[in-house]
């Protein structure tokens, strides 16, 4: 099933595991290019 | 200079909460996050709390962004209030500002979004602030905001 993506509201979400502030969330629905973006920032943090 | 900022940014999804947290606290450091889920405690905390502004996403199951900005503005009708939302439309951005938010900033693709979102922040803070120090010196008419800038909620 898909989900809109909780960054941006966009409709072809996946579900991907994040880590922020040292808390895991598992299976986040993000579009490839949020979690693209949310992960290159992460990692530079 | 300017003050530092606190931030209560309201969103149900948890992930949502940390990165704004996150994004909004690394993209200006004069900037502090405090995230709540339950968009019903919000006036008690901006009562208790010593908080600046509110952030809240529109889309909750209990109460939306517009119902928790009208009940803000009930009692504080200049409080820095952002909708944060990825729902678009000119329909959205025009319920909004008759709720009384200060602004609304809408979730874009990739991260940019909180950029502008702390600038707007940072923007409707010190508007605030002056509005403010403005009432201490007693430079403002005892009937203030005027009856025409309230939103529809206060007439």
């Amino acid at each position: 099933m898909e989900d809109d993506c909780v960054n941006c509201g966009a409709p072809d979400a996946r579900r991907y595991d994040l880590t922020v502030r040292n808390t895991d969330h598992d299976e986040v629905p993000l579009c490839e290019q949020c979690h693209a973006a949310i992960a290159e920032e992460l990692a530079q943090a | 200079m300017f003050q530092d900022i606190t931030v209560l940014h309201v969103d149900d999804d948890p992930a949502i909460r940390d990165l704004t947290a996150e994004f909004l606290e690394t993209v200006d450091d004069s900037i502090s996050v405090r995230s709540e889920a339950d968009p019903s405690t919000v006036p008690t905390r901006i009562d208790a709390e010593p908080v600046d502004c509110v952030v809240s996403d529109y889309r909750m199951p209990e109460l939306d962004g517009l119902e928790l900005c009208r009940a803000v503005r009930a009692d504080h009708p200049w409080f820095p209030f952002v909708l944060f939302t990825s729902v678009r439309g000119e329909k959205v951005i025009e319920a909004a500002m008759d709720a009384g938010a200060t602004d609304y900033i809408r979730k874009e693709t990739g991260t940019h979004h909180y950029t502008l979102l702390a600038n707007r922040i940072t923007l409707a803070v010190s508007r605030r602030r002056a509005i403010g120090r403005l009432q201490e010196a007693g430079a403002l008419p005892p009937e203030w905001p005027p009856r025409q800038l309230r939103s529809d909620t206060d007439d």
